[in-house]
């Protein structure tokens, strides 16, 4: 995942930037940030599971399945990303990784804003465990239909990740100047 | 009148049909010629509010209604005193056990009479305040954000009213709760006050019947039913709201107890705007719950007069995957465990055939009657006698993408047919709807949207219709708008959303009586529209509280226990207390008869004749299965119209 964030990082730049443009600054940024994501405290070098790219997340709502498309960012333990809920809307994520441990938190910014904290434990290209909502309620039970929060459920699995073959598809090497470019 | 509200009556008046000419008088403008059916009586408008769960002698038992009035309730057949204590014939509501270990039974036999009912328990009921698990809720602001419907008095209630007990234990907020004697109990006392939340009872198809205990055997002149109401608490311990098809759990615990034997006591404060209502208009006690049971059957009731049946979405009938099939037989080795059926497990029957599980008992009594009553099931049909969701979400798209527990869609007819084929505006106003239409699998914590509440979101016509979704299905917030200026609907189908709907455990009858005067409250500043508006302010069912009037049996789905209406109009005032035996469909029939329409279909129960009675007993029909059609209950001038 690191080599693939770096070259992500990498590969942008040089698409955006001639070599002539590139100034001596701009260059030891560039390289303080390869050293920076290559380093061991850049994702997988923490023993912490490696969770960054797209996830088809769903949970036990109160009248049925919530679905939607999770893509995450991982550096070192820490987790950013996106959610695509469509009619729900897309929330900020923020999480954590601890091992095979997993803490996620949705911000919904909707009319009434609500968050959703999933936790739980990863399994190769599996993960899940419980929900809870902070800000507002989770149990209703007038009509049976649903579930206490304590039963409340989320699974997510992992999907192929478009983004990530095509930059693995497209691997880098160093110029006869010491730039690197894209094959 | 807002633009979006001009736009929803915009598109209400095209989704029937009905020219731009009728759009033009909607607004105020000059009326010419509508090609509508206009109302037989000064009554322009209909509003039916639908509150959640609770029985006629629940809410009004010790009612006492004004001079030259009678009524029929727990205090006038003296099973209670006026202060709530045992009355000379509390022997009326005593409880049993019974024994049930081989095939289901109505009227299951080994009976034996509780000396003490067992302890109601908390179930669910909420233990604190919380704003991450509400209601009720910690932050007024909060509350009121996720709760903007409720009379503004009324918004303190949304903070109060938690439990402070772990759930499923013995209530003891209740004094004695281990020595309640054999029948019914005040729920209400310093202890547990009228603004508290409790626990709520099993209701559902195959146990209420259970625990309405009717029987050919035991019918009498006076109650040619037999349904001798004697097994609420008992079903409650044994099966509760069902297995889902899993064995027992050891221990078994329910957590309700004998939570169905409580009532408040109207007389001494408890429910005061009921009471006021009563005193100042017009309530039945003679009215019913069109279907044992639960919210989704008895809203498809008022809906469509009828049971939805099971289909491949296409009209066409079809059998339902074996784990949704009701199956009450006892599990082998327990005594009344059903085998198959819950929320997530059997919820429908093929009523037609007599060997399938549970039906035997039902039909063989409905038949065992003088005169036998039809079950009026098609054949190979399996009704839904559950609660299960819609066929469709808001956005009209398939319910069954986000869970298993879907009725798929139907094209049976509805009353919004009729209405719409005859020109009459109707809205179905559900609270929270615009919210839901954006979370359909309710994901959104402030989302407490009723979907199975709503008949029309299980139509094919309606939901894959954009213009008839818009013109049709409604947010209150709409409702509001049009109380203002004078733009209601004829017909208004009204409904609360979970926090404020009165449903025990999830809400409080003090929280639907905010609702409710909010309505009123509304119309009565309006005096132009309140001047030939009705409404008809009732609940779903009786949410398996005791309840001790007379059952009607109608067919294989109900009637079921009594619930409270109350009609607000200016030719329904002076504390009328309305005897004819009716229920959800008499609703039905009211609009039909008013609006000059015929019933929904040829097997719908708004076929059903007014009822005739004995001089001597106004609630039993003499002309089975008849329900009224609520004329009576009003007084009309003598020029207006009376078919």
């Amino acid at each position: 995942m690191t080599t693939m964030m770096t070259t992500v990082m990498t590969t942008t730049m040089i698409k955006t930037t001639t070599a002539r443009q590139i100034t001596k600054t701009q260059w030891l940024c560039c390289c303080l940030a390869v050293l920076l994501l290559t380093s061991p405290f850049a994702a997988g070098q923490n023993n912490s599971a490696n969770v960054a790219g797209k996830w088809q997340l769903s949970w036990e709502a109160r009248l049925g399945t919530a679905r939607g498309t999770l893509q995450l960012e991982q550096v070192g333990s820490k987790l950013t990303g996106s959610f695509d809920g469509g009619s729900l809307g897309s929330p900020k994520i923020s999480g954590t990784v601890e091992g095979k441990n997993i803490t996620l938190t949705l911000d919904f910014q909707r009319a009434h804003p609500f968050t959703l904290v999933f936790t739980g434990t990863i399994d190769g290209d599996k993960m899940g465990g419980k929900f809870d909502i902070r800000g507002v309620q989770a149990g209703y039970d007038s009509h049976g239909e649903n579930a206490r929060p304590s039963n409340y459920s989320w699974t997510a699995v992992r999907q192929p990740d478009q983004t990530r073959s095509e930059t693995y598809a497209k691997p880098v090497r160093s110029s006869a100047n010491g730039l690197q470019k894209v094959l | 009148m807002s633009l979006p509200s001009f736009l929803a009556k915009a598109r209400q008046h095209a989704a029937v049909g009905v020219s731009l000419f009728a759009l033009i008088v909607n607004l105020g403008a000059p009326a010419p010629a509508v090609a509508q059916n206009a109302p037989i009586t000064p009554i322009q408008h209909v509003i039916v509010i639908i509150g959640e769960n609770r029985t006629f002698d629940h809410v009004y038992g010790t009612f006492v209604p004004k001079r030259g009035q009678t009524v029929s309730n727990l205090l006038s057949r003296r099973i209670v005193t006026i202060e709530g204590a045992p009355g000379l014939n509390y022997g009326l509501s005593a409880q049993n056990s019974a024994t049930d270990s081989g095939v289901f039974e109505i009227s299951p036999g080994s009976k034996s009479a509780y000396t003490n009912i067992p302890a109601p328990e908390t179930a669910s009921a909420p233990t604190a305040a919380s704003d991450s698990d509400p209601a009720p809720f910690v932050t007024l602001s909060l509350a009121k954000l996720a709760e903007p419907d409720l009379f503004p008095p009324y918004n303190k209630y949304l903070l109060t009213g938690a439990t402070g007990l772990a759930h499923n234990i013995p209530d003891t907020r209740i004094p004695n709760v281990n020595t309640l004697g054999s029948g019914v109990f005040q729920l209400t006392s310093a202890t547990l006050p009228y603004d508290s939340y409790a626990a709520s009872p099993v209701h559902r198809f195959y146990q209420m019947w259970q625990q309405t205990d009717c029987s050919a055997a035991t019918a009498t002149s006076s109650n040619p039913s037999g349904c001798l109401n004697d097994l609420f608490p008992w079903v409650e311990v044994t099966i509760g709201a069902g297995s889902n098809g899993n064995p027992p759990p050891s221990p078994l615990n329910t957590g309700e107890g004998s939570t169905s034997m409580a009532f408040f006591n109207v007389a001494h404060g408890d429910a005061p705007l009921f009471r006021q209502l009563a005193e100042q208009y017009t309530i039945s006690d003679n009215f019913h719950q069109s279907v044992e049971g639960g919210t989704g059957a008895n809203h498809i009731m008022f809906g469509y007069a009828d049971a939805l049946p099971y289909s491949d979405g296409n009209g066409n009938l079809a059998t339902p995957p074996t784990n949704q099939v009701e199956d009450p037989d006892p599990q082998t080795g327990t005594n009344n465990y059903y085998d198959q059926d819950g929320y997530s497990g059997g919820s429908y029957s093929n009523c037609n055939d007599i060997t399938q599980p549970g039906v035997p008992a039902v039909v063989n009594y409905l038949q065992s009657l003088n005169p036998p009553i039809s079950p009026n099931c098609a054949p190979n049909a399996y009704y839904l006698l559950n609660n299960y969701n819609p066929g469709y979400v808001g956005n009209g798209t398939l319910d069954s993408v986000y869970t298993q527990f879907t009725i798929p869609p139907t094209s049976q007819k509805h009353i919004g047919d009729s209405l719409s084929a005859a020109g009459v505006s109707w809205t179905y106003f559900g609270e929270g709807w615009d919210l839901y239409v954006s979370d359909p699998s309710g994901a959104d914590p402030y989302d407490r949207y009723c979907a199975i509440c709503n008949p029309f979101q299980y139509a094919t016509d309606i939901m894959t219709v954009p213009t008839q979704r818009e013109a049709h299905i409604q947010d209150t917030t709409y409702l509001y708008e049009d109380l203002v200026d004078g733009s209601l609907p004829a017909v208004s189908i009204v409904k609360p959303s979970g926090f404020t709907d009165g449903h025990p455990s999830s809400s409080k009858l003090d929280l639907f009586e905010g609702f409710v005067k909010n309505i009123l409250v509304k119309l009565q500043a309006n005096p132009t529209l309140a001047a030939s508006t009705a409404v008809f302010i009732t609940f779903d069912e009786g949410g398996g509280y005791y309840d001790s009037g007379y059952i009607q049996p109608l067919d294989f789905f109900g009637d079921g226990t009594r619930i409270p209406l109350v009609i607000v109009s200016p030719f329904s005032t002076g504390g009328i207390v309305n005897h004819s035996y009716a229920d959800h469909v008499s609703i039905i029939k009211f609009i039909e008869r008013n609006w000059g329409l015929g019933p929904i279909t040829a097997r719908s129960r708004d076929n059903y004749p007014n009822p005739t009675t004995s001089a001597s007993n106004p609630y039993v029909p003499t002309n089975s299965p008849a329900i009224d059609d609520l004329f009576d209950a009003f007084t009309f001038p003598t020029t207006a119209a009376r078919n």
